[in-house]
């Protein structure tokens, strides 16, 4: 003990090596709670059913995998302006459609999926051309 | 002197009472913005912190007033439920400052004494120049930019009209509870009370922090470096790396501030550690500061303790000695300041959860959507070399690598606790990377990149003589923001616009003075959770003028009637899509919707649909706003 001690206190590059390891693992530790990550596998399907001079018509078909889930359903413009909100509920391996009419503007809207149950969660985007 | 201080003081107070005409006013908001951002902590300099020099005497008394006025506001109003009305600041001041000038009778007050050495001119000259170059970004963006201003001052403008701190902000907003950072929202009120709006307020209080947070800078290098080296990182700081001004101006004004509270707990930290110096007042106002602002701070806080705790564990001969002494002075601090922050918590605290809601939680996951794809190599770009308005710059590059090469020489001396301060933050900053609102503690490696140019650059002639060159380099120097941040007359519609447009403020006096005060506003966007602003700034219409706007609700964590918040927005849309579709119309008549306004950015709303129709009358049209009377 006494040896290990003589020499942690002669060696300035070991005792970096020690302490800089050891307060990287807090660190990671300290950070993972608030990093969740999206791992539900979740699938979305759109297509452009009809356009008129005023709107677009998309009909929407969303899958959850593995998992029974809640899901909103957003489109937005000018990144983050919402003009399509909904919320629905998923079973596991579904498919839930959803109709979709959006204002025709000549403009690529984004749709948001965000699906989340207990322990998971799933995002998803695509572009809605309208 | 101390006569003097007094007699100014009291004339001060004493102007407060007597506002009538336009001077008054003038006046009222003048004595009223030294009393928020400087006379109580000065008062307490003189009796706490009588060897200060000049500098830091600025920068406690702003420090400490902040603090102060945020404490006692909450103190007053929650817990002695003194209302938030005109008499409010004149209680506030004079709690404030009487018994602290009682106190410094006794006090002997030095002069203070300016020696102006060549280095001391160099200082003062890339002081002011970087002063001057805010103001001119300032007056030409016209306000503080982005989506929060809107919310928080919409909240603070709610307090003034119930003239209460409050969880329920109906029948002005949908939430009936919320969690917010108190400092953002009860600072602004005490501006609104002084006479001046909140999103005025927001943009003084910006230049305010921005400007001490460099002045914080130069201090916090001081301890390590040459005083020439300290004025070179000064320079590259207020000019190009200032985190504060870089987050406010775009928005993010809360995290902005609460940075400097950051930067001042660097500065004393670093007097603890290698000065011995214990502050614990100021250790302890800083603390809830930083809380009271924004609470994602405490991230780097604790990489910069654990860098401190490194550098003794390496280099003294009794480990953990100093460490032990920090750490038992952080945590009486932050005992003291959760005390300090319990009114806050009595009213606030059943909803400090909101955010680990699933539902919440999913929306910070889809505002992430890109940067969870992201690959390794994208990562390690954002994370060293992008700005958070996205500009992606060569000089971060040049900072990244001039700090790289000189990490061999550093590590031997003190400036090794920001080699370990750098790595520390890298890896904390790659683990929250996925997280869009932890991720911003990255930017904190600004510091280290000013720290890092000292060594070379120390020519203050040719550093002058390079500043023409930010104007052309995309960076997040202010210089640069005077390229890029000009009035426009249509924005893309992809990102919100990087000005407020002066004809803005016409269609605000125009609401003020032509319309109801009972007029509610159908404004171009809005959204739940963190989704959602008017790209036209249509939210502002609330704090600015005092009439509703109708489906703005851009709140992170805040408890709201989703059905009713989805079925604004499907009026929303139908509105958009045909503004004469009779149902969506009596929708809207319903909720009490009386205007519609139409800015040069919108992209649901436009003009051509709604102009000609018998359902709206066209009321407003200057130059690209429009405002609708509906019939």
């Amino acid at each position: 003990m006494r040896k290990i001690s003589k020499f942690l206190k002669s060696n300035k590059s070991v005792r970096f090596l020690i302490i800089f390891s050891f307060f990287c693992v807090i660190i990671i530790l300290f950070s993972l709670p608030f990093s969740p990550s999206s791992s539900m596998d979740v699938h979305a399907d759109c297509i452009k059913k009809r356009t008129t001079e005023e709107y677009c018509q998309f009909i929407c078909d969303f899958r959850v995998k593995e998992y029974n889930a809640t899901a909103r359903i957003m489109v937005v413009h000018s990144g983050w302006i919402a003009i399509f909100d909904e919320e629905l509920r998923m079973e596991s391996g579904r498919t839930e459609q959803i109709e979709i009419k959006i204002p025709y503007r000549g403009y690529a809207y984004s749709l948001y999926g965000g699906f989340y149950n207990e322990n998971k969660y799933g995002t998803l985007k695509m572009m809605l051309e309208c | 002197m101390k006569n003097k201080i007094f007699s100014i003081i009291l004339i001060a107070l004493l102007f407060i009472f007597s506002v009538g005409n336009v001077l008054g006013l003038i006046l009222l908001r003048l004595v009223g913005l030294l009393f928020i951002f400087f006379f109580p902590g000065y008062l307490f300099t003189l009796i706490f912190y009588k060897k200060l020099d000049t500098l830091e005497k600025l920068i406690y008394s702003f420090i400490i007033s902040v603090s102060l006025i945020v404490v006692l506001t909450l103190f007053l109003n929650i817990l002695l439920k003194i209302e938030l009305n005109s008499y409010f600041p004149i209680i506030l001041f004079s709690l404030l400052v009487f018994p602290l000038l009682i106190k410094i009778k006794d006090v002997e007050i030095k002069k203070p004494t300016l020696k102006l050495d060549r280095l001391s001119i160099i200082f003062l000259i890339y002081l002011i120049l970087s002063v001057l170059i805010k103001v001119i970004v300032f007056l030409r963006v016209g306000t503080t930019l982005g989506a929060d201003v809107g919310r928080f001052a919409t909240i603070s403008h709610i307090f003034l009209l119930k003239k209460n701190i409050v969880t329920n902000l109906q029948p002005y907003d949908m939430p009936t509870g919320y969690f917010y950072f108190p400092g953002s929202v009860v600072l602004m009120t005490i501006g609104e009370l002084i006479g001046i709006n909140s999103i005025d307020f927001i943009t003084i209080s910006t230049f305010l922090f921005s400007t001490m947070s460099t002045l914080i800078f130069y201090l916090l290098t001081s301890k390590i470096l040459t005083r020439k080296k300290a004025i070179t990182a000064f320079f590259f700081y207020s000019f190009v790396l200032d985190v504060v001004l870089n987050y406010a101006i775009f928005g993010n004004f809360s995290y902005a501030f609460s940075t400097t509270f950051f930067l001042m707990l660097c500065l004393i930290s670093f007097e603890l550690f290698f000065e011995k110096k214990e502050r614990f007042l100021i250790l302890t106002l800083s603390i809830f500061g930083l809380l009271s602002f924004h609470f994602y701070l405490i991230f780097p806080i604790v990489v910069l303790l654990l860098s401190l705790f490194t550098y003794e564990f390496v280099n003294e001969k009794q480990p953990f000695r100093k460490s032990r002494n920090i750490i038992c002075n952080y945590f009486k601090a932050l005992v003291i300041s959760l005390i300090l922050l319990l009114p806050f918590f009595y009213l606030f605290g059943s909803y400090f959860f909101l955010a680990f809601n699933k539902d919440n939680m999913i929306d910070t996951l889809m505002v992430s959507y890109e940067r969870e794809r992201f690959s390794f190599d994208e990562k390690i770009w954002n994370l060293f070399f992008i700005s958070p308005s996205i500009i992606p710059s060569s000089i971060f590059i040049i900072a990244f690598v001039v700090f790289l090469i000189q990490i061999n020489r550093l590590i031997k001396t003190k400036s090794a606790v920001f080699v370990y301060f750098f790595s520390y933050l890298s890896i904390q900053s790659y683990m929250l990377f996925t997280n869009a609102n932890f991720q911003r503690v990255v930017t904190n490696l600004w510091i280290i990149y000013a720290f890092g140019f000292s060594s070379f650059f120390t020519n203050p002639i040719l550093n002058i003589a390079i500043l023409p060159v930010f104007y052309f380099v995309p960076s997040p120097s202010t210089i640069y923001f005077l390229n890029i941040l000009t009035p426009v007359e249509k924005t893309e519609p992809e990102i919100l616009p990087w000005v407020v447009w002066s004809e803005y403020y016409d269609a605000m006096n125009f609401i003020k003075k032509n319309t109801s005060e009972n007029s509610v506003f159908l404004v171009d966007g809005g959204g739940s959770g963190c989704f959602g602003a008017s790209a036209s700034y249509g939210e502002r219409i609330f704090p600015l003028t005092s009439r509703k706007v109708f489906y703005f609700t851009d709140y992170c964590w805040a408890n709201y009637d989703k059905s009713d918040y989805r079925h604004r927005v499907d009026i929303y849309r139908r509105i958009s899509i045909n503004p004469n579709d009779s149902e969506a119309l009596e929708n809207l008549k319903e909720y009490g919707v009386t205007h519609v306004f139409i800015g040069p950015s919108d992209v649901g709303l436009k003009f051509e649909l709604f102009s000609g129709s018998k359902n709206y009358e066209l009321v407003y049209n200057e130059k690209n706003f429009k405002i609708f009377e509906i019939k």
